[in-house]
């Protein structure tokens, strides 16, 4: 354990001598983040400029859940986005030998290889938001129920992690050199919405089959009270059948590559 | 010399079309996760709205109406992107452009080869799903909507190549113009209409917006599409759009002239 969080300090070391190189990509990332972070926010006050509450959700809470979006998205974009996106590249081009090589896990190589360092500080702001829809919301709510909150967030981000890499898997059979992002980029909409909107069939889909909904909308109704115990037992249950499916499919994919390229 | 352009032109325009079309899984998957989710994930955000207000139509748009203007939103959105990011700024980090340079061909003919077969690929996509549309739901949009529709996106998609070329040219000074872009696209899903009507926008907003390209990329083509408009409007339409072209054709011109001083052609 020790030698990871040893090998992972290098990791961001490296990530960071490699960004603060690109100064006009840094600064720019920082706009587009933000762009993106304020977008999203203004969607959910137009929204509400219409309507009094979305899916049974005031605009309070409607704030927290969009913030919740964003500091699953900082994290995700901060320690797993560059790594995924180079995942199916390696593949196609039979440069993963180097990855099964070396003395360490290569999920853990491959994973966390490069921090996206140039995405920092949209995390700082990620944070900022957060913290700032939470000191709005005006509902009680206790330390212990914040602190389960922001881990249940991080749980989001292992599973959306996990979606990615399960998006990105199949180039082991297609060699495909993008595998299915182009549909997981469609997919990415479902979660910056409450599911409640959904219909039943979508509901179930995306709940059980591509585990969106439990990213940030389960976390969140979590928080708001709301069937605390089907939605948390859900929750717990199926991050453990999802983490083990990708572990399995991950060993699958494993003994299929062949190191040839194309 | 018009005749070999011309054959160049196909020639690229087809290479970069059956490049799209090489990878079948990916084109499928594609195409029904980003335009049946998108459209339906909207669809259902206006539906749940539309009960909690108790109303059957909100400025002038019916529910069902939503889901028109998020099939042409997002089809007009692809249609226009054409090629991803990189199509210009690549051979300028990699030293490609050194071809279009020594060639006798225009580099922007080229460029608009590739860029065109993209958008073919996208616009055929939209008059399947526009047919779907109306054979499904009967009161769609006519012939007349989608011929005047079909060429305001001509002017748009031309006026957003400029636009998106120019800041892929940036690549001369700059080492990365990924976020560039993506800030690009961003401004255009909030100030084009994408994600939400422009109609549902405070009038301060909107009002603001129409000073810039964004609502006359998106939103204006859709309202032509689906008949909004009157013939008057959609030349008025088009020449906002013209001069659009004009003011970012110069920035092209200046960025390539400037850009192509300093070009070293060595790559990396």
């Amino acid at each position: 354990m020790l030698r990871y969080l040893k090998l992972y300090g290098y990791f961001l070391r490296f990530s960071f001598t490699k960004a603060l190189e690109f100064r006009f990509d840094f600064t720019f990332r920082i706009f587009m983040d933000l762009a993106y972070h304020l977008s999203n926010i203004f969607i959910f006050k137009i929204i509400f400029s219409h309507t009094t509450n979305l899916a049974g959700w005031t605009e309070e809470q409607a704030i927290v859940f969009i913030a919740s979006y964003i500091l699953c998205d900082g994290l995700y974009m901060s320690f797993f986005a560059n790594n995924c996106w180079w995942f199916p590249v390696f593949i196609n081009k039979g440069e993963l030998d180097y990855y099964l090589t070396r003395p360490v896990s290569p999920l853990f190589f491959l994973s966390l290889r490069e921090f996206a360092a140039n995405s920092f500080i949209n995390l700082l702001f990620a944070i900022g938001i957060f913290t700032w829809a939470i000191t709005n919301y005006s509902s009680p709510f206790s330390i212990s129920q914040l602190l389960a909150y922001i881990f249940l967030i991080i749980n989001g981000v292992v599973i959306y992690y996990i979606l990615h890499m399960l998006f990105y898997l199949p180039v082991f059979w297609t060699q495909s050199p993008r595998g299915f992002e182009g549909l997981l980029y469609g997919l990415d909409s479902i979660m910056k919405y409450p599911d409640k909107i959904q219909n039943l069939l979508f509901r179930y889909l995306f709940t059980l089959l591509i585990p969106l909904n439990l990213i940030i909308s389960f976390p969140a109704k979590l928080f708001f009270g709301e069937d605390v115990i089907y939605n948390g037992v859900l929750l717990a249950s199926w991050t453990i059948v999802f983490w083990s499916f990708f572990l399995w499919i991950w060993s699958k994919a494993l003994k299929q590559y062949s190191s040839a390229s194309s | 010399m018009i005749k070999h352009n011309i054959n160049l032109f196909n020639q690229s325009f087809l290479v970069e079309l059956r490049k799209l079309l090489a990878y079948r899984w990916e084109f499928w998957t594609g195409f029904l996760g980003q335009t049946f989710i998108f459209v339906g994930i909207s669809y259902f955000l206006w539906k749940s709205i539309f009960l909690s207000n108790g109303v059957t139509e909100m400025h002038g748009i019916a529910l069902t109406d939503f889901i028109l203007y998020y099939l042409t939103a997002h089809l007009i959105f692809k249609t226009m992107l054409g090629p991803n990011i990189g199509f210009i700024s690549h051979d300028i980090y990699y030293g490609t452009l050194n071809k279009f340079i020594v060639y006798p061909v225009s580099f922007q003919f080229i460029k608009i080869a590739s860029y065109l077969a993209h958008s073919f690929f996208y616009y055929a996509q939209l008059i399947i799903l526009i047919s779907l549309h109306k054979l499904l739901f009967g009161n769609s949009v006519d012939l007349i909507s989608f011929s005047l529709g079909s060429l305001t996106l001509i002017t748009a998609s031309y006026c957003y190549f400029l636009i998106s070329a120019s800041i892929e040219l940036i690549a001369f000074w700059a080492e990365n113009i990924w976020s560039l872009a993506i800030l690009l696209r961003s401004f255009i899903h909030i100030g084009g209409g994408y994600l939400i009507p422009l109609s549902f926008y405070p009038e301060k907003i909107s009002h603001f917006l129409y000073y810039t390209p964004f609502p006359y990329l998106i939103y204006e083509p859709i309202q032509i599409f689906r008949g909004q408009t009157s013939l008057e409007h959609f030349f008025l339409i088009n020449a906002i759009l013209l001069g659009w072209i004009f003011i970012a054709y110069i920035v092209f011109r200046l960025v390539w002239y400037r850009g192509n001083r300093q070009f070293t052609g060595v790559g990396i």
